[in-house]
């Protein structure tokens, strides 16, 4: 599983963050870092609700 | 075949209803109702984005409709529901009686409007059909009054400020945005008004509009002085859709009245800006974008487990708030009260901490879009506001650049 | 010629001298006179090219020289105008140098972008908070090994490895190879400084230490690849934005750019700030009054007075205006800071130090805008970290005799400079 961000469409809401701080950040300007981009597989659950969450659909999942 | 499960409603909290109806297992028939015309879309950047000028932006739907095809959605749009019968489990629906095995009430809320005639220009922001016609007068480079000085109004504002375009906002509360953030946090937002050069009334009430051959000219003041307008917004609130559920039994006191499980009678359940929750000591409408979301999600998920008798879920999500006002961003987390610390600079970025007793309640930041959701966190796992201060000595705020 | 090239030639050079060798070896006293006068009179003048003594360019024909605040701030905004691409420093250089040397703050975009979004990895509050902790850590490690002293070089023993833990903390590198590190990463400001070279020849200097570094860099990456570990390289070798990842050569270009921005930057912060503290004691007793309280609004107004870097230079992408000045494609275009710091219309007495000052509109981590240093905050963090602990501990520490002082154009350098201090008694 790969955590694909589209980065023209984020616009730094910090939703995803909300739902898995120890994969997304926002920085202080703004932007997103995502900082395990390939999470084990047991969050996927977890992973597809912080996509979800995403206001703009910056976010998704490939594999 | 099962009866069907109905949502009523069909923005944010409707679509997250749906969806979450499928995640959940739930493989019968899905009828989304809306009144409307429009597939689900977004709403935030309608007084933010849509209004800013360049070329004309496409309505923000969150889904084309060949996804909700392939959800299995049954789309009834442009079709205002009209009436409920609990007993029945039927939805009125221009005539036709729908019969539902599980309801989503989602139907939201309208913008309130100012008594009296409406001459043309004068508009609320809720809908894209409203946000084409202010978008519209901006686009004339209008001269703007907004009435109110919320965040909607705020925004307006900005993006008439952002062309050039002179603006008045005019505020009936001696102090705006108060009751909203805060008494530390409302007068630093209220001063972004003056400092992008927007004109602040404050203590000002409507009398009315002056027209001319049905087109406004200008809004009347209580004390008789009247601003030339030809574009005026109003932007003092929002009442929840409820009037088509006069007689049906569902408790309604400025919202739906539902539990902790947003369950508001047999197979009935609520979401979104129409949503009163009462559970223990918690009662709350709240009209944000990410309270639709969960919401919606939870009474779709919960629709689902009440046909199929599993237990519902509860949840009680830390309330998550934005606003983009002047270049700026804000941003609430939690629930603001009265014992408020002020950190950072005046001109931003800022943080306001709300404190409950020694326990943080809430966070209000402006153009901290790193930092809010740390204080998400920490609201959500019932934080000290000694937690706040180890959080901000750790990693000090930025400075402006 | 080409016709921007004609345009160039017969411009007529400005009287005030910012291009000699002798200008960049005085004070920052002497080169303010000279700013003042370019701010009161002739905001953007036209310049001869500076004296280089690295690499002769024979097409090289001048620079322009922005010395007011606004101005500085306009052309860092303006950077689809004014870009980075093509050096960020004064001299011309052999490209070779310039990729490998400068990364990403010598980009542009939309490469800049993509890059600066994976590089924000590193500064992330979450980052900040993880290495708050060393950052205070090493302040105190420093000021223990010096305490017994009374008297120490202060740029050794303080200001150079102050930057060079909390970077090697942040970004993961082992204590084998700090020292390696900080050393070589002088060269890339200081190949002018005859004090640093003792003798070598520039050119192959900067090369020789350019190698080092991005060899050190390269063995880093590849033991990060093959076992991660919780730190900057590691997070760097996984961020990903848009599907991309950085590249090795980037990974290993930025590295070289921490190693230098990040060292030599805070390391003259610091000794500046050590200095006017002992210059103005009125101010530092103000200070010393509620360290905690003021030490934030003080970091400022010591990163203004020390304007650790004097120059960036951007180039005109085309034919544009500034300030009046009729720029043409190609040409240089330099930014002052310590000017712009020194900006009247801007700084009440900016000749004043003002540990008070607020605000502080300085332009010592840029002028906002995409190239904004990346590591303010990290900076500020190191700063307070170090007088906090300096005065707390050494409350009489003070400067003798004057600082030996580089005579480079980018940093604002100082290569030796003697403290004294009562002797701390040892904890029983």
């Amino acid at each position: 599983m790969r955590i694909v961000l589209d980065s023209t469409k984020c616009s730094s809401l910090g939703m995803c963050e909300s739902v898995a701080p120890d994969v997304f950040e926002v920085g202080d300007d703004g932007a997103l870092t995502v900082l395990d981009s390939t999470p084990p597989e047991h969050r996927r659950a977890e992973m597809e609700q912080a996509v979800a969450a995403c206001p703009t659909g910056a976010l998704s999942i490939e594999g | 075949m099962p009866d069907p499960l109905v949502v009523v409603g069909a923005s944010l909290a409707g679509l997250r209803a749906v969806e979450a109806a499928r995640r959940a297992g739930f493989d019968g028939p899905l009828v989304l109702v809306g009144a409307e015309p429009h597939l689900p879309y977004d709403r935030p950047p309608l007084s933010k984005a849509w209004l800013a000028a360049g070329p004309a932006p496409e309505v923000p739907t969150y889904r084309p409709r060949a996804d909700l095809d392939e959800l299995g959605v049954e789309l009834r749009l442009g079709t205002p529901a009209s009436g409920l019968d609990v007993d029945a489990r039927e939805v009125l629906l221009d005539g036709e009686r729908l019969r539902y095995g599980a309801l989503v009430v989602a139907t939201g809320a309208a913008a309130r409007t100012l008594p009296g005639e409406q001459p043309d220009g004068v508009h609320v922001l809720r809908t894209v059909d409203d946000a084409r016609d202010v978008r519209a007068g901006l686009e004339r480079g209008a001269r703007t009054v907004v009435v109110g000085a919320g965040f909607i109004g705020s925004e307006v504002a900005s993006a008439a400020r952002a062309r050039e375009l002179p603006v008045t906002v005019v505020e009936a509360a001696p102090a705006p945005l108060v009751r909203a953030v805060g008494p530390t946090a409302a007068p630093l937002l209220t001063a972004l008004h003056g400092r992008a050069g927007t004109d602040l009334r404050c203590g000002a009430g409507v009398a009315g509009f002056e027209q001319h051959g049905g087109r406004v000219t200008g809004v009347r003041l209580d004390d008789g002085g009247v601003l030339p307008a030809d574009l005026v917004v109003v932007g003092v609130g929002a009442a929840p859709c409820t009037g088509w559920l006069d007689g049906s039994g569902l408790a309604v006191d400025d919202g739906v009245v539902c539990d902790g499980a947003l369950r508001a009678a047999p197979g009935v359940f609520v979401a979104g800006d129409v949503a009163r929750v009462r559970d223990g000591d918690r009662d709350l409408r709240v009209e944000h974008w990410t309270s639709a979301a969960e919401q919606g999600a939870l009474a779709g998920a919960n629709a689902v487990a009440s046909t199929a008798g599993e237990p519902l879920r509860t949840a009680s999500p830390v309330p998550y708030f934005w606003s983009d006002v002047y270049g700026s961003r804000v941003q609430l987390v939690g629930r603001p009260t009265d014992d408020t610390e002020l950190l950072g600079a005046e001109d931003g970025p800022w943080l306001v901490l709300y404190r409950d007793g020694d326990r943080l309640a809430g966070a209000l930041g402006l153009d901290l879009p790193g930092r809010i959701m740390k204080f998400r966190a920490l609201v959500a796992r019932g934080a000290g506001i000694d937690d706040a201060h180890e959080l901000v000595r750790a990693a000090p705020l930025p400075v402006a650049s | 010629m080409s016709r921007s090239a004609e345009e160039r030639a017969a411009r007529p050079y400005d009287p005030a001298d910012l291009s000699s060798l002798a200008f960049w070896s005085g004070t920052a006293a002497d080169r303010e006179r000279v700013f003042a006068e370019l701010r009161r009179d002739r905001p953007v003048s036209w310049h001869r090219p500076v004296e280089n003594g690295l690499f002769e360019d024979p097409n090289d024909q001048g620079f322009w020289a922005v010395a007011r605040h606004a101005d500085l701030v306009e052309v860092t905004r303006r950077h689809d105008d004014f870009l980075s691409g093509q050096g960020i420093v004064f001299e011309s250089m052999p490209q070779e140098l310039l990729d490998a040397g400068q990364g990403f703050i010598a980009m542009d975009p939309p490469r800049h972008t993509k890059v600066r979004r994976l590089l924000s990895s590193a500064f992330t509050p979450k980052q900040m908070a993880r290495i708050s902790d060393r950052i205070e850590a090493n302040a105190r490690r420093i000021v223990d090994d010096i305490a017994h002293k009374g008297e120490v070089d202060f740029v050794a023993e303080v200001s150079a490895l102050v930057p060079m833990h909390n970077i090697c903390d942040m970004v993961g590198i082992p204590e084998q190879h700090r020292r390696t590190i900080a050393h070589e990463a002088q060269f890339a400001g200081g190949w002018r400084d005859e004090d640093l070279m003792q003798g070598a020849e520039p050119l192959t200097r900067l090369v020789q230490s350019t190698h080092t570094v991005r060899g050190i860099a390269q063995e880093l990456i590849t033991e990060r690849r093959a076992e991660p570990q919780d730190d900057l390289l590691t997070a760097l070798v996984q961020a990903e934005v848009d599907g991309e990842r950085l590249t090795d050569d980037e990974i290993v270009s930025f590295f070289g750019l921490l190693m230098i921005a990040g060292n030599d930057t805070t390391r003259q912060s610091t000794s500046h700030g050590m200095k006017a503290l002992t210059d103005y004691p009125d101010q530092r007793a103000w200070l010393v009054e509620d360290l905690d309280g003021r030490m934030g609004c003080a970091v400022e107004e010591i990163v203004r007075w020390a304007s650790p870097i004097m120059t960036f230079r951007r180039t005109a992408a085309r034919d544009t205006e500034l300030n009046g000045a009729r720029i043409t494609e190609g040409d240089k275009v330099v930014m002052f800071y310590a000017s712009a710091n020194w900006d009247e219309t801007v700084f009440e007495h900016p000749e004043r130090l003002d540990l008070s000052r607020s605000p502080n509109p300085h332009v010592s981590f840029g002028g906002g805008g995409i190239h904004h240093c990346l590591g303010n905050q990290l900076a500020r963090r190191q700063l307070a970290a170090i007088f906090r602990e300096l005065l707390t501990r050494l409350p009489d520490i003070e400067v003798v005799g004057e600082p030996v002082l580089s005579n480079g154009n980018f940093f604002h350098g100082v290569n030796r400079m003697q403290v004294r201090f009562t002797p701390e008694r040892r904890a029983a």
